[in-house]
């Protein structure tokens, strides 16, 4: 049960029209997610970490790859086809006040989840919302306020209880606390493990807060200009990182333990219209060799569930 | 929202925020209650006015305001009173029904441009932009010209060009609304587009599109004094305030009351609907 | 260590429609010649409050209500419109947390950088030229002379930031005021952010006040932290001895709330929110958060009360028998 897949993205592509150009947002993009774990998804801003989630979603539609969700292909699967995995997998966005329909009450919008799916009389969806505002710390007696009225920890709540309301197995969280205050981020997270213990969830979490990733995740995918470029368990990727992006944004990251950054990130974020040839990385490189400049490097498994695209790791085996 | 003092507050919807604040700003308030009176005055006119609007009284050409004609009689000796009040009933009717259809067509068209986006969004994008690079008055002028004077022509030739901006405005909003998050949510949750529409895009859009349709009021009513004005309105006798000012004007030095008391409506209506207008924005865009 | 600028019980007021916002509410310190001064507190805390007050660049709403700043022996709080604008850029420069908006898109980077040193007269226009390219160069865009000719747009998010740091010390400021530099960038761009701060600060020997809401950042850079809460100052003292012997139960719920990279441990959340500041709690704005509330906390808000040296907590918990 605990080793079962349940989702597995198989590379993954989108690319967005920009004017005349298009915009590789994502390029290959390929992880699974055991059921009741938590991938987290690193990168810096812009290397298609949302485009990864809302492909993944079904909000937009990809353009080469698969998406497998628990097991079965729903990559090219109708709206209508689509509608009982709907059901099954739900997103908590970064920003509260955008994810809440100020016209509707907090009820409302947790209701309407089961209109949606045409679940339960009127009198139990009622409970159920009674019961869900319960579960994540919010006062069932406010369900006929509007989330205007809430702070921004209370209403990251209520997206949270809509997420859960239909029992779905899996959540993608993007970047679900950047938008909180520091000492409220902390009360999100624990509700989240709490969540994900109790009903067995399946997390996508994206964040750019690294120390906060790997709190959460069992596994970590590293993206770098819309490819993944290394992907491993939390342990082995935190403590044997090895491409040389990985390997810098560890680094960067600043500790209270007072450790400085040793490896310092050079150059500047490629454009995602004109992406650099050969590894997406080369141009800021430090160990870059000459096949980085022609060759893109593919993800391969250089140890037990560890994989790096790299030209110099995989040369270095 | 711990405490009780806040408890009190819960509940109060988007919309009753946005009353609260307009109720803060005195000529908006003022110039709801002239509306509203202005209309009830507009829909009971044929009661209310003491005399048909066409009816002449050759004895009392010209006569100032007295008991018995409440504003005067014009060069045929018609009540003026009356025909103010029948000149505000077509106002009314065509700067309400005028916008009500804009209002239709706008959002019909705006939304569903706005929300399937593609090729559809960029068909009625092109057929706005034309209507638009279009001098609205000359077009409005030729429409009256082809469809014969009255208010029904005048009522086709405002809606035609009118509802290129609604549809603009509609279109602008759905897009921002449609870009939110709670939207995406809400698909991602398998809702239908119908219901996306109507239960999210719609609700959140309303708000400027009731400022629209305020604020358009006054244009719509100028558009038909305008028309009438050069006598390409209404049919006489039927009253309009622009022909009523058109008749007035040559008398103005010897009969001024036959000019001031039309401008006048006219222009206390256009500032009544105004008011609201600008009522409804400062109340729309002061979020707390 | 020569005394730069001195804080005495601050209070920044905010006039709103729902009531008056008590953002700055008594706020004292020092800061001295060569000293780096981090503010640590979350979002609405009155940080950026009170260091725009330094520069007397408050909204219209807002107004200083008591209290005296004296920065390098002048009172801030008297001084006429020539003398702020000297003061402005030229003794103090900041750099704010948003580099896209707080550069003119219309105007080149060159311009931009050279602006500070013609507004204050300080050097002819070739020589400002020359030290805008020398500054550029400094702060690590690489082939400044070029780039000088480009807009703002032309610009990543992290060189922009570099860029709003050239122009913040393009005079040479006694003061640099960082407001949240990094807390729009990537963290590999931070690191680069911060440690540039760093060098820039062992070049020039200017004092530096660091604003952030993340505690780490401050490790390897701050001499000195101030914790605030709700425009109260709740610990002050050295960075070590804040972040290895927290003595505030704020400072030390934070501590625990927050995850760090370096070590596995349980979170512990703070429950709660942020106050609201327009009717915050009585006494001690943090005691309805707080773990070790006693009764005094809801009527009196504490004094500062001496730790160890140069270490000051406001928290009933240390106030002598
Ligand atoms: N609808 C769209 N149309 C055009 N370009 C898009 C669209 N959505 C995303 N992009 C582009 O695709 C790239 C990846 O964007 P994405 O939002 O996935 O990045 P991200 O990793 O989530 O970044 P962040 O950390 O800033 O949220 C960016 O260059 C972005 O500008
Ligand atoms: N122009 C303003 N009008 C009214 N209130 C304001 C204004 N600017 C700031 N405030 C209030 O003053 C308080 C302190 O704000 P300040 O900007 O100093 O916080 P901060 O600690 O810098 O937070 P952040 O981390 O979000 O930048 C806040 O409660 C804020 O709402
Ligand atoms: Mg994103
Ligand atoms: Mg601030």
């Amino acid at each position: 049960m605990k080793d079962r897949i349940l989702i597995s993205v198989r590379n993954l592509r989108k690319y967005f029209p920009r004017g005349k150009a298009l915009v590789h947002a994502v390029e290959d993009v390929s992880f699974n997610i055991r059921k009741g774990e938590t991938l987290g998804l690193v990168g810096e801003s812009g290397c298609g970490k949302s485009t990864v989630a809302r492909l993944i979603l079904r909000l937009i539609n990809p353009d080469g790859g698969n998406i497998i969700f628990d097991g079965i292909d729903i990559t090219n699967i109708s709206e209508k086809a689509l509608k009982p995995f709907r059901r099954r997998m739900q997103i908590v966005f970064q920003d509260p006040v955008s994810s809440l329909n100020p016209q509707m009450t907090v009820g409302t919008i947790i209701k309407e989840q089961f209109a949606i799916h045409n679940m339960g009389s009127k009198q139990e969806r009622e409970k159920w919302v009674e019961e869900l505002l319960e579960r994540v710390g919010i006062d069932p007696n406010f369900k006929d306020a509007y989330p205007h009225e809430f702070s921004g920890g209370q209403q990251q709540r209520i997206c949270i209880a809509r997420a859960i309301a239909l029992k779905s197995e899996f959540i993608v969280c993007d970047e679900p606390l950047s938008a909180l205050d520091v000492s409220v981020q902390a009360q999100i997270i624990k509700l989240l493990e709490e969540l994900q213990r109790e009903l067995g969830l399946t997390y996508l979490f994206i964040s750019h807060d690294l120390a906060v990733v790997k709190h959460l995740s069992n596994s970590i995918a590293v993206m770098y200009l819309g490819k993944v470029v290394e992907y491993a368990e939390k342990e082995e990727l935190f403590g044997n990182p090895l491409h040389p992006y990985t390997i810098t944004l560890l680094s960067s990251v600043p500790s209270l333990k007072g450790k400085e950054a040793d490896v310092e990130l050079k150059g500047e974020p490629p454009n995602p219209i004109n992406p650099p040839e050969g590894c997406p990385f080369n141009p800021r490189c430090p160990s870059k060799v000459d096949i980085c400049e022609r060759e893109i490097p593919t993800l391969e498994e250089v140890s037990k569930g560890h994989f790096v695209a790299c030209h110099i790791v995989s040369d270095r085996r | 929202m711990k405490n009780d003092k806040n408890k009190k507050k819960m509940g109060r919807s988007y919309w009753s925020n946005i009353w609260r604040k307009f109720k803060r700003n005195r000529l908006a308030v003022f110039g709801l209650v002239f509306v509203v009176i202005l209309i009830f005055l507009g829909i009971f006119a044929p009661w209310l006015a003491p005399y048909p609007y066409d009816e002449v009284h050759y004895e009392a050409v010209w006569t100032p305001p007295n008991r018995q004609f409440l504003a005067g009689t014009d060069q045929l000796g018609r009540d003026i009173f009356s025909r103010l009040l029948y000149s505000l009933r077509n106002a009314i009717f065509v700067g309400l029904g005028a916008q009500a259809f804009i209002t239709f067509i706008g959002l019909t068209i705006g939304l569903s441009a706005g929300f399937y986006g593609g090729t559809i969004d960029n068909i009625l994008m092109r057929i706005v932009d034309i209507i638009y690079s279009f001098p609205s008055y000359l077009l409005n002028i030729i429409l009256v010209l082809v469809l014969g004077r009255g208010y029904f022509s005048i009522f086709i030739a405002i809606s035609a060009t009118g509802w290129a901006g609604m549809a603009r405005l509609v279109r602008g909003q759905t897009l921002s609304v449609k870009s939110r998050d709670f939207v995406e949510a809400a698909r991602a949750s398998g809702a239908s587009n119908s219901r996306i529409m109507f239960r999210y895009i719609l609700p959140n859009i309303i708000g400027p599109v009731i400022y629209a349709i305020f604020s358009g009021i006054p244009g719509v009513m100028l558009l038909e004094s305008g028309l009438s004005l050069i006598g390409l309105g209404v049919r006489p006798p039927m009253p309009s305030w622009g022909l009523m000012i058109s008749e007035a004007t040559g008398q103005f030095l010897y009969n001024p009351y036959m000019l001031l008391a039309p401008a006048g409506m006219l222009v206390l209506t256009l500032l009544s609907f105004n008011f609201v207008a600008f009522g409804l924005r400062d109340a729309l865009s002061a979020r707390e | 260590m020569e005394l730069l600028l001195s804080i005495e019980d601050l209070r920044v007021y905010f006039y709103r429609p729902e009531g008056v916002l008590k953002a700055v509410d008594g706020l004292s310190y020092r800061l001295y010649k060569g000293e780096v001064l981090g503010i640590v507190g979350e979002s609405g805390s009155g940080k950026s409050v009170s260091v725009l007050s330094i520069l007397r660049l408050l909204p219209a709403n807002g107004r200083i209500v008591s209290g005296s700043i004296i920065f390098d022996g002048k009172d801030i709080l008297n001084l006429s419109r020539e003398e702020l604008r000297d003061l402005r850029g030229k003794d103090i420069g900041i750099v704010f947390q948003d580099p896209m908006s707080s550069l003119n898109p219309v105007i080149t980077i060159g311009q931009q950088v050279m602006e500070p040193l013609l507004w204050h007269n300080l050097c002819s226009r070739s020589e400002a030229y020359e030290r805008a390219k020398e500054m550029l160069g400094l702060v690590g865009i690489p082939l400044p002379e070029e780039r000088m000719k480009e807009y703002p747009f032309q610009f990543s998010g992290g060189m922009r930031q570099r860029v709003m740091i050239a122009l913040a010390l393009i005079c040479r400021p006694k003061l640099l005021i960082a407001d949240e530099p990094t807390t729009s960038l990537d963290v590999t761009i931070q690191a680069q952010i911060i440690r540039l701060l760093k060098r820039m600060k062992e070049e020039f020997g200017m004092s530096v006040i660091l604003i952030t809401h993340n505690l780490a950042l401050t490790t390897n850079f701050c001499d000195r932290l101030i914790i605030m809460y709700a425009g109260n100052m709740m610990e002050t003292g050295r960075t070590k001895d804040i972040l290895y012997n927290p003595s505030h139960p704020y400072t030390k719920s934070l501590l625990d709330a927050v995850p760090d990279i370096e070590v596995d441990k349980e979170l512990i959340p703070i429950p709660g929110t942020i106050p609201n500041l327009i009717d915050p709690p009585s006494g001690c704005r943090f005691h309805p958060r707080c773990p070790n509330t006693m009764d005094i906390c809801k009527e009196e808000a504490p004094p500062l009360f001496d730790i160890d040296t140069d270490h000051y907590s406001a928290c009933w918990l240390y106030r002598r028998a």
